[in-house]
């Protein structure tokens, strides 16, 4: 009853400033939005600069294999800016043809290198189109990006919503709140579960446009909304724990930008978990996200979001973890510092 | 008249400076007992123990009998605290803030609307229910603040500093309203610096410096004592009894 | 403009202590460069390593996120409640945001230049010689920052509700100027989306000028930042809100 109560209060709070409310509850949603949008942008693609003059065979015949071959795009490059062209990511790699020889510029790794070199060598033989999923390297899939990206920006807008347990510390109503006889615990339930319905509608405005918009993921609307609940209620839990840890607003929102993006480093948001070191994988469990992410790889081939028992269990331990350190530290704040009596 | 509230023996230490040393002293039902000390003595450390903020290191606190800490929600309904700095949602109405602090109570529906309609009638700001404190003055604040801590209908009321910059008029609305409280049966812990208040309202005072209690008698017994030492208001005895030296603030 | 330097002192002192600020400039970044630099480190070769990447991409990308903190530290004397003594001081507006533009110009530059030593120790970033016009760029930088903070935080009505969702818009910038992964697109409207960020220009700038020997790109951002800074103090100065500050 006594989180009904702080639900309530948080709502009649947030409406008092009607447009404040408004742009607070619709803002982040066209945020993840463009995130949403953002992430089918600057998903990595193996785009293949040449050089080379049109009148050499093997050029000829090479730049037409590689353009029909599936994942590689081809485009002419400059000589003048091999370097750069590879280290900005113009170009994945630039292969100059001279004569009957080609030399392949790259900053990419060894392997990726050698299998390029094997395949123009291939096609020079023979410029029949080939599978090359080894080249494509690290790439995700959309769907694993999306969600990636979805729960790192609920991660932060939580913790904007749950800014309410800041202004509670500093203007003294979290005082008299913990004058009368309801529990620490009411009080963070009650927060989690205001956050928990904000969140949940920014989440569910922003997957419905997406449908609506026809930007697909791979997933279907309603594994979408059912893995919004686990996404929103951890991001809602770690709003509030970010919250209870911090006095000051802008601590609070920096530091939550910060965990929310190491967690999603170290999650799988950015590079595919196959591909990364073997210490960090290991690391990787502590992040809600690296779940999140295999979550999605199972509802990518259709699998609904109940079958992921494991999962939905691991994450489930990880929100009660974190409410539990919420209660914990809201019960040990210090509501009074020390000083000499007035 | 019975102990309603007894303290024996609560002390608390802040690193190497001990704020309240070992004091024990008795509230009795329907008292209005002043709680006066220069700064630093201790009052607000022992304020917050008293309201269950703070954990005494050492001693107990009982309540009609009955150590709080093994019945603190019990206790927590008895109490009712007016801070010394507004503790109020800026955000929300006069009648929502009431309606909020009074609903963590425990009390529900009817009696509910009741109560807040009881408390903000009480303060004089009934007429303006429907208004935002921000929009209020000083004094306004003041007694919404006090409102919010009386809703429920404590047994015993901590009152820390009520009238710390408002006009008299405001003032001498509160002081009225102590007096109707404690005459409907509240018993009232009320700290203040101005001495007029403490003649004006308390029976019993009970005087703090440096963590201890210096006096703690009924207020005629204080004012009779240090009579003939050629005190003839409370001040003069408070600055006779505590000193006439600054306090200045430890590090 | 004799009231200056005593603020000037005032926000130096207050932006060195606040170990934050610090951190977050500094220290948070490293970590950053680190895990991505390790979490890549397979897909990059020994001539240009990952490590080498991300501290190139991830100092510009750092400073954009001072926004958020340079906006709050324009607010500071309304927090610590002392606005009130400023206002009734003879302080012209234009000296208090001068003051803070330069105490958070030069620690926000100062914090950056760390971060360079940083890369070049541990990470064996090497600048060919450009050290100098990859320091322009981060000082102009710096001040573009400074800037559109203060702007926000003393000339804008709605901070306390954008200073929320500052942070979002800051890391789609990230995304699409290549802070997480290198990001191309032959499409010419992505093409375009990826041209339009800020982020994009400064990057690009900053390798074409130690990897290319061609500092224009460089030299035209870190022209575009300053003005952009300088115009930004200017609108501060001339749009300052005391409701805002007070």
């Amino acid at each position: 009853m006594g989180c009904i109560i702080i639900i309530k209060n948080n709502f009649k709070r947030s409406f008092h400033k009607k447009t404040g409310f408004l742009m607070n509850l619709l803002l982040p949603i066209l945020v993840v939005m463009l995130g949403i949008a953002a992430n089918h942008v600057s998903r990595p693609s193996f785009i293949l600069g040449v050089i080379g003059e049109d009148t050499l065979q093997n050029y000829k015949n090479v730049v037409n294999a590689l353009q029909n071959t599936e994942g590689i795009t081809i485009d002419k490059a400059n000589a003048e800016t091999i370097k750069v062209d590879t280290i900005t990511g113009k170009y994945a790699a630039i292969v100059e043809f001279t004569g009957d020889e080609f030399e392949i510029y790259s900053v990419k790794d060894e392997t990726t290198i050698s299998s390029l070199d094997n395949l123009i060598k291939t096609y020079i033989k023979n410029p029949e189109p080939l599978e090359i999923e080894e080249i494509i390297g690290t790439a995700m899939s959309i769907s694993k990006r999306t969600v990636g990206f979805i729960v790192l920006f609920l991660m932060i807008t939580s913790t904007i919503t749950a800014s309410l347990i800041i202004k509670d510390k500093n203007n003294g109503t979290l005082k008299r709140y913990k004058y009368s006889p309801q529990k620490a615990g009411t009080y963070i339930l009650g927060n989690f579960m205001y956050n928990f319905s904000i969140t949940y509608f920014q989440y569910f405005i922003s997957v419905s446009l997406m449908t609506i918009l026809n930007i697909s993921i791979g997933i279907s609307y309603p594994n979408l909304l059912l893995m919004g609940l686990w996404a929103t209620a951890l991001a809602t839990s770690f709003g509030n724990c970010i919250a209870t840890l911090f006095r000051r607003e802008m601590y609070a929102t920096l530091f939550s930008t910060a965990a929310a993006l190491v967690l999603s480093l170290i999650g799988g948001t950015f590079i595919a978990f196959e591909y990364m070191p073997k210490l960090l994988q290991y690391i990787s469990v502590i992040s809600p996200l690296r779940w999140f992410i295999d979550a999605t790889a199972n509802m990518d081939q259709g699998i609904n979001w109940f079958s992921n028992i494991q999962i939905i269990c691991i994450i489930s331990v990880m929100i009660f973890v974190l409410l539990v350190i919420s209660i914990f530290i809201n019960k040990k704040n210090r509501v009074v510092t020390f000083s000499p009596d007035q | 008249m019975n102990d309603l509230l007894r303290i024996d023996g609560i002390s608390k230490k802040y690193g190497d400076k001990t704020v309240v040393a070992k004091e024990s002293f008795c509230v009795k039902q329907g008292d209005i007992l002043g709680l006066i000390g220069p700064n630093g003595a201790g009052k607000s450390t022992s304020i917050n123990m008293i309201s269950t903020l703070l954990l005494p290191e050492s001693g107990k606190i009982f309540f009609h009998g009955q150590d709080i800490t093994s019945r603190q929600i019990e206790y927590k309904k008895s109490l009712g605290i007016v801070p010394q700095d507004l503790a109020i949602y800026e955000d929300l109405s006069a009648y929502d803030n009431v309606k909020f602090f009074c609903s963590l109570y425990y009390i529900r529906g009817k009696e509910l609307k009741k109560k807040v309609e009881e408390a903000l009638t009480f303060v004089g700001l009934w007429d303006k229910r429907k208004e935002l404190p921000s929009k209020f003055s000083g004094g306004m604040k003041r007694r919404l603040n006090i409102a919010c801590g009386i809703a429920h209908g404590p047994e015993l009321l901590i009152m820390d500093e009520p009238t710390v910059g408002i006009d008299p008029q405001s003032r001498n609305h509160i002081l009225q309203t102590v007096k109707t409280l404690n005459s409907h049966g509240t018993t009232i812990i009320y700290t203040s610096h101005h001495m007029e208040e403490i003649d004006a309202l308390c029976n019993r005072i009970l005087l703090m410096d440096n963590g201890q209690i210096l006096e703690d008698s009924d207020k005629q017994s204080y004012k009779d004592k240090y009579a003939k030492k050629g005190c003839q208001t409370l001040e003069d005895i408070f600055l006779y009894a505590t000193g006439t030296d600054l306090r200045d603030m430890e590090e | 403009m004799k009231n200056f330097m005593p603020i000037l002192q005032l926000e130096m002192k207050r932006r060195s202590k606040d170990f934050f600020i610090i951190f977050y400039n500094i220290i948070f970044p490293a970590i950053i460069i680190l895990l991505l630099g390790y979490l890549t480190s397979k897909s990059y070769g020994t001539e240009f390593t990952s490590y080498e990447y991300y501290s190139i991409v991830m100092i510009p990308f750092c400073l954009l996120m001072a926004i958020i903190s340079i906006a709050y530290a324009a607010q500071d004397e309304k927090r610590l409640k002392t606005a009130y003594r400023f206002m009734t001081a003879p302080i012209a507006e234009a000296e208090l945001v001068l003051a803070k533009s330069f105490s958070c110009t030069i620690m926000l530059t100062i914090c950056s230049l760390i971060i360079l030593g940083i890369a070049k120790l541990f990470f064996h970033l090497s600048f060919h010689g450009s050290f100098g016009f990859v320091a322009i760029l981060v000082f102009s930088e710096s001040i573009a920052v400074t800037g559109i903070g203060l702007c926000l935080g003393l000339a804008c009505k709605n901070f306390f509700i954008i200073k929320n969702f500052l942070n979002l818009p800051i890391m789609i910038f990230g995304f699409l100027g290549g802070v997480f992964s290198p990001v191309s697109s032959l499409n010419p409207v992505l093409s375009s989306i990826i041209n339009s960020t800020p982020l994009t220009w400064i990057n690009r700038g900053i390798i074409y000028s130690i990897y290319g020997s061609d500092h224009t790109i460089l030299l035209v951002t870190s022209g575009m930042s300053f003005l952009l800074g300088i115009a930004a103090i200017l609108f501060a100065i001339k749009f300052f809100k005391r409701e805002e500050f007070f």
